[in-house]
């Protein structure tokens, strides 16, 4: 197959740059950064896009007419969310729980903060409300908890307060009563009203996240509404422009699963965009890996503000239901991907009080950003450390495109160790090491909890930061095998990640009971979700038979709070499979929480059903080396730099390489500095890198 | 009076650890003792971070071992780090009352069983003796010693509130005990776990005191568990950085704490706060209101508590042992003094005295009743110090932000109990009051039903969660407007929760709730008390059938009709019947901070729109005039704020007058005096107001005898206060002191009609520090 067509196209939109990650039909892979345009994000879509096809040596008229698919990750929801500038929305919900959404369970106002925040209560406050209180409007009707109607939908309340929200300007109408997700009639009937009386974006929490939990059902549903309106425009501007630039196909969306959804999947529930940019780094790490034959990786993303890890285990990533954003928690099916701030951008200060050095948790994100940056920074951060350090070009920092300041930097590291009596390289060397600590923490944080050791991980490291200080976490946690995947693309990961998201949708209803379960009752809840989701990917335009489905159920100890997913041998299941499901759930329980800890006496329930269907897009195999190179060619090597290697207990002058000229085979002995155009590989001393036949950058540690 | 014989020795009285305990340790016991380190900063910011992630692995393993409402819902536990002798090092962000009772016990297993039955590595205690090292029986501790080359390296230690451990009631709560011994019964230290392997004898003896026997041996796995994790993960920190550079991060963290506390109390004067609460119906048909009273004495940089003054114990359930009270004024100080250093409270607990009285009802001796301590007596006790701590502290620049009167007061406790439809028994409580109001500070509102600075991670349980545990359905669960305290900054409001009985024949409630009748929530500075909190009953009414049936839900349980009863706070066998009634629980709301007349209207407009205030509210109490759309008409709100100024103080008389001394002083002298109070500044000489130079009297003097003071009934504090005389048989008042000066309402007081002002500040003479 030829590079020109079936071109498989990712584009993820971060806070700086618009990534994009072009797979040729002979599997070549080129890239591009644009600058990320918040006014119109479309805009840097396309920048993105022109800037990729001149790479190719081509026009984007030509890219497109070849693409076979367009993938791309959006943070337009995210963003209007998180600078509430999405839709003005109402809500309507059972009479008698209007002030849920407000009051937030009584912990939103520390609901994902850190510790630190956490602690102070003085500060601590409840976000911006997304829908003021004299927007949500409380209807006569109930269920109970078996889904039996307690009192009847008031229908003609429900239209007059569409109508009459509607005329105060509401875009958008979250619907949330209670129980309906075990009764979804009343939200229902009620979206059907509010569309005949109005023209609103309407959604009911039964269709979004049919789970147990009233609160959590109204702040999806609520969010849903807040971003559908930006998302719907969004998403039809992009199309349009692709239309007129000639592309045939349908973009396709990425979700926080890591699978992609047509534009109207995502116009319906935006709320899954939100955090999908990092969940398609986790599936391009899965694939890589795949292609490796690493079964557990630990996929880390370093950036300006945050460090995000999500683990794969088994060669699966690893899913949640858990998301908190802006405060607000709801429950949809997505890949564990947990951050701490610490970043490029995170300040680096002396504490006066404890005469020690702090690192984070806030940032200079990329406004101001790092000291070194010379736009207005005067705190230290660890990108300036990084420069400080001598591991960063100064003059070769995004293939040239920001200069950086030395000087600047240095001196903001002599401010900050004066007063410890530290030099700026000691100073600089002392937060390296305090936040390579840190990331190393919360990755043994999340492998622990699991009952899985680190090291028996690979580390994957992309994102801008993160092939710097990889090494550094990597020792920390006692992993050996450290990759930057593809090497410079390691640095659009997450549009490269994008473009092997497979059509995916998760279908899930809460439907709890205790064992034994009736076989008949049992295989009638999976069937509804096994048919919702083959449903949903076949209105997508999959062909039935192509559609695989795999099945769980989430099981706890009667009342208790913690479900584990157990899976579900076969659909439908016979009377031995459903009471296997016991063995299941206990042999899972021990391996979390150790033998003996589990509690039978207490029987178990099942609380949701869960059926992933997965509509797989044929990709095409990564481009690999035919030959090997024995020795670093002598292009490959630059002026070698002074750098600090605190395990040499001082600067050293250290070799350094041009990373896009050192081909496969190569091997690097640390210490050595590989200067890739978008990032900068460190290997500490002790640590051998190697040139794989994809590109990957490989160190032994 | 005669001279008795008092021993806190934690048999008796509890145990208090006297100047002299450490010289008591047997030398079997080799304590790794700290030596100095040239600490590298670095290594000790990462031992510091990683410390506190082993903490928190500690937590976390206990919550998901557990797996229990208590542990992942209530965060009703603590897993901590103490030095080797006891010491607080790290609680985590977890109920923090609880974070005196492992430091105590062990010192108190230090003081004791150094050479019987031995303290060991791989030994692990377990205790629930409330004299010795916790607040209640159902909260267990484990305690464990980790040795380092043979030498008592650190310990660490959790507490984990158990669904049963026997007593007259299930659940332990016995509100109808009149002493111990119908209560689960304590166990003092015993070694449990023996180098590393669980004994069987004593685990058995323990578990069967539990009606839930089951269930209790889980959470003795997950408690167990959580030591070990955390023992292994500080063993490795230990064998990377050397015992010596770990034990000196400890001790900086505490020094650094410490440099942080003093700093924070220096621009303190010297002196001695007060304050003085009640609580009320110890047991069933106790109508009087038994009084509580703290003080803090700040003396150059020592502050030291004391509960003199408070009434004696009781045969019934209002009581709490000193570890109670301690960990209540830890979890107190906690937030003012160490919120940016992880809560590593040791650092101020090192300028800490405690001088209990024996026998108190905050310091109850043995066989007093104490099993509902943590719902009362305890929380009561953190509301004070949260009064007491914004009095003493507000002087100090630095953390005058930090300091609030404290959000829920008391804790409320509607018991269910019943069998369903399904024939599933059922028997336990709600836990909605995990979003208590918070309490205002010096310059923010405090925030409606937004949990607990003392228990900062709980979330209320969703009402889908509560409907599919218990037979129940609600009618309702919202804001409680104008339930805040009123002030110029207002505290948080409640909310109120309604049910009816749903899916079961009846629902039996028992009440187990103090704080009906006297406010627990008091105001500072002239704040209105918080509303108390209410149970009410209603019976003949179908609900089912004139309601819901007919396709309506009441918004307030006001429109349902039927018969209506406020219940006690102890009563037992009140029945929800299928197809009658309702019942509706609303906890005590915070209190609020200075003058209400001091309010910008256009914060009161604000909380009319938020459906915060209600427009009545905003008039009688802000004096603030709204126009149809809720914006303020400034001038009639200057006029109506005149006209209550006028109004309040009609009638108010001062009880002293101030002697001999300046009328007034100048803007001036204000400036250059310390400002003591929101209203009040102190100069070498005189007390004065801060507002307008009124000289109250002097410096060491108690200004609200020469304030105006008016009493007033407790239900003209606000419109939702319920009437203390429902409740006690005392005459209960309100009672305001405003300045004589400006009119200002400068604090409040709720006492007995008659009794004399409550002397809350008490400077010293300046120039004695």
């Amino acid at each position: 197959m030829s590079d020109s067509e079936h071109i498989h196209i990712g584009i993820d939109i971060g806070g700086t740059f618009t990534d994009c990650a072009v797979i040729g039909g002979d599997g070549h892979i080129t890239s591009a950064k644009a600058p990320t345009t918040k006014d119109d994000p479309s805009r840097g879509f396309f920048e993105a896009l022109e800037l990729v096809a001149a790479e190719r040596g081509t026009r984007l008229e030509e890219l497109l007419a070849g693409a076979e698919h367009i993938f791309h990750g959006t943070t337009v929801g995210t963003n209007a969310l998180l600078e509430r500038t999405g839709a003005r929305t109402g809500v309507l919900t059972t009479r008698g729980i209007g002030d849920s959404l407000g009051i937030m369970r009584g912990y939103g106002r520390v609901a994902g903060l850190a510790v630190e925040h956490v602690m102070r209560a003085s500060v601590t406050a409840r976000p911006e409300p997304l829908v003021p209180r004299s927007l949500v409007r409380e209807i006569d009707e109930r269920v109970d908890a078996h889904g039996e109607v307690v009192v009847e939908l008031d229908e003609d309340a429900v239209a007059t307060h569409a109508r009459e929200l509607a005329s105060t300007g509401v875009e958008a109408l979250a619907i949330c009563f209670l129980w309906s997700f075990v009764n979804p009639g009343h939200e229902r009937r009620a979206a059907e009203i509010v569309r005949e009386a109005t023209g609103l974006y309407v959604s009911c929490s039964s269709d979004l996240v049919p789970k147990w939990g009233e609160y959590e059902r109204l702040a999806a549903t609520a969010i849903n509404c807040y971003v559908g309106p930006v998302v719907d425009r969004y998403v039809g501007r992009l199309r349009e422009g692709l239309e007129r630039r000639g592309y045939q196909g349908r973009p396709l969306f990425l979700d926080c699963r890591g699978g992609v959804m047509t534009g109207e999947r995502a116009v319906r529930a935006p709320l899954l965009t939100i955090d999908s940019g990092p969940a398609g780094g986790i599936v391009g790490a899965a694939r890589l890996a795949a292609e490796d034959g690493a079964e557990n990786v630990i996929c880390t993303d370093m950036g300006g503000t945050s460090f995000d890890v999500g683990l794969i285990v088994d060669g699966q990533p690893v899913p949640a239901s858990k998301t908190i954003v802006s405060q607000y928690e709801y429950h949809v099916p997505r890949l564990d991907i947990r951050s701490v701030g610490a970043g490029g951008g995170s300040y680096v200060r002396h504490d006066p009080l404890t005469n020690t050095l702090k690192v984070g948790p806030d940032s200079a994100g990329s406004d101001p950003g790092p000291v070194c940056y010379g736009r207005g920074g005067t705190q230290a951060t660890i990108t300036d450390a990084d420069v400080v350090l001598g591991y960063v070009n100064p003059e070769y920092f995004l293939a040239g495109r920001i200069e950086l300041d030395l000087e600047a930097a240095v001196q903001a590291f002599e401010r900050v160790g004066a007063p410890l009596g530290l030099t700026a390289v000691e100073a600089a060397a002392g937060a390296c090491r305090i936040i390579d600590h840190r990331m190393a923490d919360l990755i043994r944080q999340m492998t622990v909890q699991r009952g899985r050791d680190p090291r028996e991980f690979t580390v994957y490291c992309y994102g801008g930061a993160g092939p710097v200080h990889a090494g550094g976490y990597a020792r920390e946690l006692g992993s050996q095998r450290v990759v930057v995947p593809l090497g410079d693309a390691s640095s659009v990961w997450s549009a490269f990640g994008a473009a092997h998201c497979d059509l995916r949708h998760v279908a899930e209803l809460t439907s709890m009971a205790p064992a034994p379960f009736d076989e008949r009752w049992f295989n009638a809840q999976v069937a509804q979700v096994h048919d919702a989701a083959v449903a949903t990917l076949v209105a997508e335009g999959a062909a039935e038979e192509e559609v695989v489905v795999s099945h769980s159920a989430d099981i706890r100890y009667r009342g208790q709070l913690y479900e584990l997913a157990v899976a579900i041998p076969r659909h439908p299941c016979s009377a031995a499979d459903i009471a296997g499901l016991a063995g299941a759930f206990e042999a899972r329980y021990e391996q979390l929480y150790g033998v003996g800890a589990g509690f039978p006496e207490a029987g178990l329930e099942v609380v949701t059903f869960r059926a992933e269907g997965v509509a797989a897009i044929e990709r095409h195999p990564l481009e690999r080396a035919g030959s090997r190179a024995t020795s670093v060619a002598p292009e490959a090597q630059a002026p070698p730099r002074r750098a600090h290697w605190h395990e040499l207990g001082g600067e050293r002058s250290t070799p350094v390489y041009w990373g896009d000229r050192l081909a496969p085979g190569n091997e690097v002995e640390g210490p050595a500095i590989i200067d890739l155009p978008e990032t900068t590989v460190v290997v500490r001393p002790g640590t051998l890198a190697r040139v794989d036949d994809h590109g990957s950058i490989l160190m032994t540690v | 009076m005669a001279t008795v014989d008092v021993r806190w020795d934690g048999v008796e009285q509890a145990y208090v650890p006297d100047a002299g305990w450490r010289d008591r340790i047997s030398a079997a016991v080799r304590l790794h003792e700290p030596v100095a380190v040239d600490l590298d900063p670095i290594d000790y910011e990462v031992i510091r971070h990683n410390l506190w992630m082993i903490n928190e692995e500690h937590g976390q393993t206990i919550a998901r071992l557990s797996g229990s409402p208590t542990a992942n819902v209530a965060m009703d536990f603590s897993p901590a780090l103490y030095t080797e002798t006891g010491e607080e090092v790290f609680f985590g962000p977890y109920i923090q009352h609880l974070a005196a009772g492992a430091g105590s016990a062990v010192k108190w297993i230090l003081e004791h069983y150094g050479d019987n039955p031995g303290i060991h590595d791989g030994d692990v205690f377990l205790e629930n003796d409330p004299w010795i090292g916790c607040n209640h029986q159902p909260d267990v501790g484990l305690l464990a010693p980790v040795f380092v080359d043979g030498e008592l390296f650190c310990w660490i230690a959790n507490i984990l509130h158990q669904y049963d451990l026997g007593g007259s009631t299930p659940g332990s709560f016995c509100p109808d005990a009149t002493s111990v011994h119908t209560e689960p019964t304590p166990t003092p230290p015993v070694k449990l776990v023996e180098a590393g392997v669980m004994r069987r004898d004593l685990e058995a003896m323990y578990l069967r005191k539990s009606r839930l026997p089951r269930l209790v041996a889980l959470d003795l796995r997950a408690t167990v568990a959580g030591i070990a994790i955390a023992t292994e993960r500080l063993r490795e920190l230990v064998t990377r950085y050397g015992a010596a550079t770990v034990r000196a991060s400890i001790e900086k963290i505490i020094t650094d704490s410490e440099a942080a506390f003093l700093r924070r109390i220096a621009g303190i004067p010297d002196g001695t706060w007060t304050d003085t609460g009640f609580l009320e119906e110890g047991v069933v048909g106790d109508r009087a209101a038994h009084k509580m009273v703290i003080s803090v004495t700040k003396e150059g940089q020592t502050l030291t508590f004391s509960n003199a003054g408070t009434d004696p114990q009781i045969a019934g359930s209002l009581n709490c042992t000193f570890i109670g009270w301690k960990g209540a004024i830890i979890a107190g100080l906690m937030p003012v003094f160490c919120y940016d250093q992880l809560f590593a409270v040791a650092g101020a607990l090192r300028h800490a005295r405690f001088e209990p009285e024996p026998g108190r009802m905050t310091s109850a001796a043995w066989p007093a009743p104490v099993s509902c301590s943590p719902g009362y007596a305890v929380v009561a006790t953190v509301a004070q110090v949260h009064r007491l701590l914004t009095k003493m502290a507000f002087a100090s620049d630095e953390i005058r932000a930090e300091l609030s009167p404290g959000g829920m007061s008391s804790w409320p406790i509607a018991a269910l109990s019943g069998v369903t439809d399904r024939d599933d028994q059922f028997a336990s409580i709600l836990l909605d009051e995990v979003g208590g109001g918070m309490g205002p500070y010096p310059w923010r509102d405090g925030l409606s039903v937004a949990g607990h600075d003392w228990i900062p991670l709980a979330a209320q349980p969703n009402i889908e969660q509560n409907e599919y545990f218990f037979p129940i359905l609600y009618l309702y669960r919202k804001l409680r407007p104008d339930s805040g305290g009123a002030g110029r900054w207002r505290g948080g409001n409640t909310f109120a929760s309604c049910y009816i009985a749903h899916g079961a024949e009846k629902v039996t409630i028992d009440t187990i709730t103090t704080g009906q009748g006297v406010p627990t929530g008091l105001g500072v500075y002239g704040g209105a008390p918080g509303s108390q909190t209410r149970q009410t009953l209603v019976e003949d009414a179908d609900v089912r059938s004139a309601w819901l049936a007919e396709g309506r839900i009441p918004a307030d349980l006001a429109e349902v009709g039927g018969r209506v009863s406020r219940l006690p706070g102890k009563s037992r066998d009140n029945v929800l019947a299928r197809g009658d009634g309702a019942f509706e629980l609303t906890p005590c709301a915070a209190p609020g901070y200075g003058d209400p007349l001091d309010r910008e209207p256009g914060r009161v407009a604000q909380d009319v729109l938020a459906g915060e205030v209600s427009v009545a509210t905003a008039g009688d109490v802000y004096g603030v005039a709204l126009d149809d759309g809720h914006a303020v008409d400034e001038g009639r709100t200057e006029v109506l704020r005149q006209r209550r100024r006028r109004e309040r103080i009609d009638g108010a008389t001062a009880s002293a007058d101030g002697g001999d001394r300046p009328a007034r002083i100048d803007s001036e002298a204000r400036a250059r005096a310390l400002r003591v109070h929101e209203y009040l500044v102190a100069t070498d000489a005189d007390l004065a107001c801060a507002k307008c130079g009124y000289v109250y009297c002097e410096r060491t003097g108690n200004y609200k005898l020469t304030a105006l003071a008016g009493d007033e009934a407790i239900t003209a504090a606000g419109s939702k206060m319920n009437d203390a005389s429902d409740y006690v048989d005392q005459e209960i008042v309100w009672r305001r002191y405003f300045c004589p000066g400006c009119h200002t309402l400068v604090e409040t007081d709720v006492l007995a009609a008659g009794d004399p002002a409550h002397w809350d500040i008490r400077l010293a003479p300046r120039g004695t520090q």
